[in-house]
């Protein structure tokens, strides 16, 4: 692509990429995705505004190149780390050795470890300003969105934002801007609730300091750029990282997964145990419901409690998937047991109780096991375990 | 005794309180905390951590 002006004096220099679907291994982004990279002139100095991912190395100081001679260009602003900004910095530096690189104090640390080499970064701290010329970038301190070193960059006279991966999204449509392309507000919601959403406490701090800055502009890293409706984008993160009400009593969500309907006896005697000791419960089949669907009630629940019966020695897929989907609430504290009828070994609910203790669950009971079909004292014993369950939180 | 920073949050580990609620007691200086140990604001390794300067 050609640079292209966003306004007089900033241009976008960044890389498509159409072809991506998986984003991190982990990501869907079935949009493709830009990584957007920043070119600020002002009257004395330039400063190029985040970098792009290693591999597109080349692509990217192609198009930067007919913007600028690198040589030409005074500061290096990264405004976080993660490689797929920071990948190419190496080749950048190559060509602008002169760069003054600009990161945060956590960024330091991971400038290091990216680039395997010694450079003297200039340090930004909260409401430093660099002078271009005309064009003044203060930094603005934004930890944890969603790196730890992230900070935004704003364009003081031309009232520009240049917002790091927050704001973002993975879509890719060269005409860039967010009014010439159709709607994309559900890749919008799915990188906030992917990227964004562990981070919510942050989010919230982060909006409440931009909130009283005009911003007529909004330059993500990643995606369309937003130059019409802004407010709408910043009113939707707003509303997603609201803190949800917490509820009057104290509740526990009960999934299981069942081969023969054992399991699943223990999980409702779970249940009536969590009820009769005056909490609540939901008795959740991991086979009908999809787990990520109910992230939002498993972050404003105290706890979860995970049955699974156990074949071939080890838990069933639903129990590890619902686990693994976990990645994007808050878990530390969150109460967290497990239990399950199996044949003759029963390691699955011991593995999930392993599994819960590493994803910083509380743990404060062992599993609960049954052999078979449960007698009516096994299912006795899964409601004092239930009792147990809610006099520990 | 010597304090030491997470260079990614800025939580301030102190040897004279420990990490109570990871059963480090008070007293225990950086260098004998547990090579797993991990910073409990953001879980940074303890590599990650920086002697601060007082």
């Amino acid at each position: 692509m050609n640079p292209i002006e966003i306004i007089p004096g900033i241009q976008w220099v960044g890389v498509l990429d159409t072809q991506l679907r998986v984003f991190d291994v982990i990501m869907e982004a079935k949009h493709g995705t830009t990584y957007n990279s920043f070119l600020v002139r002002g009257r004395d100095k330039v400063a190029l505004i985040d970098a792009s991912k290693a591999a597109f190395a080349e692509t990217f100081l192609d198009t930067l190149r007919p913007a600028i001679e690198p040589t030409a260009i005074d500061y290096m602003v990264c405004n976080h780390l993660e490689p797929d900004h920071s990948g190419a910095l190496v080749d950048v530096l190559d060509v602008a050795p002169q760069a003054q690189v600009v990161v945060t104090k956590p960024g330091r640390m991971l400038l290091r470890a990216i680039l395997n080499r010694d450079v003297k970064p200039t340090i930004a701290a909260e409401g430093d300003r660099i002078e271009l010329g005309g064009k003044t970038l203060r930094f603005i301190m934004a930890p944890f969105l969603h790196w730890p070193d992230t900070m935004f960059t704003y364009l003081e006279e031309d009232q520009v934002l240049f917002s790091g991966d927050f704001l973002g999204a993975h879509y890719c449509d060269p005409r860039l801007f967010n009014d010439l392309i159709p709607n994309y507000d559900e890749a919008f919601q799915h990188y906030f609730q992917v990227i964004m959403r562990p981070f919510k406490e942050y989010v919230r701090q982060a909006l409440d300091k931009i909130d009283s800055l005009p911003i007529k502009v909004v330059c993500p890293v990643h995606g369309p750029i937003l130059r019409t409706d802004v407010r709408r984008y910043i009113d939707m993160y707003r509303a997603w990282s609201a803190e949800p009400p917490q509820p009057t009593k104290k509740r526990l969500l009960v999934f299981y997964v069942s081969s023969y309907g054992n399991t699943e006896r223990m999980a409702h005697a779970i249940g009536r145990g969590i009820r009769d000791a005056g909490a609540d419960a939901e008795v959740l089949d991991l086979a009908k419901v999809d787990a990520r669907a109910l992230l939002d009630d498993i972050e404003a629940a105290e706890g979860i409690v995970v049955g699974t019966c156990t074949i071939n020695g080890d838990a069933l897929e639903q129990a590890w998937s619902l686990l693994s989907s976990l990645t994007t609430i808050k878990l530390k504290d969150k109460l967290g047991a497990s239990f399950g009828a199996f044949g003759w070994s029963g390691e699955g609910p011991l593995m999930i109780a392993e599994r819960m203790r590493g994803l910083k669950f509380r743990v404060p009971e062992e599993p609960m096991p049954v052999q078979l079909v449960p007698t009516d004292a096994d299912l006795k014993s899964c409601e004092e375990y239930g009792k147990r369950l809610v006099a520990a939180l | 005794m010597q304090k030491f920073e997470c260079g990614m949050c800025e939580y301030t580990y102190d040897p004279a309180k420990g990490d109570p609620g990871r059963g480090i007691p008070p007293g225990t200086s950086f260098d004998d905390l547990p090579d797993n140990w991990t910073c409990p604001k953001c879980n940074a390794g303890k590599n990650m951590f920086v002697a601060v300067d007082e």
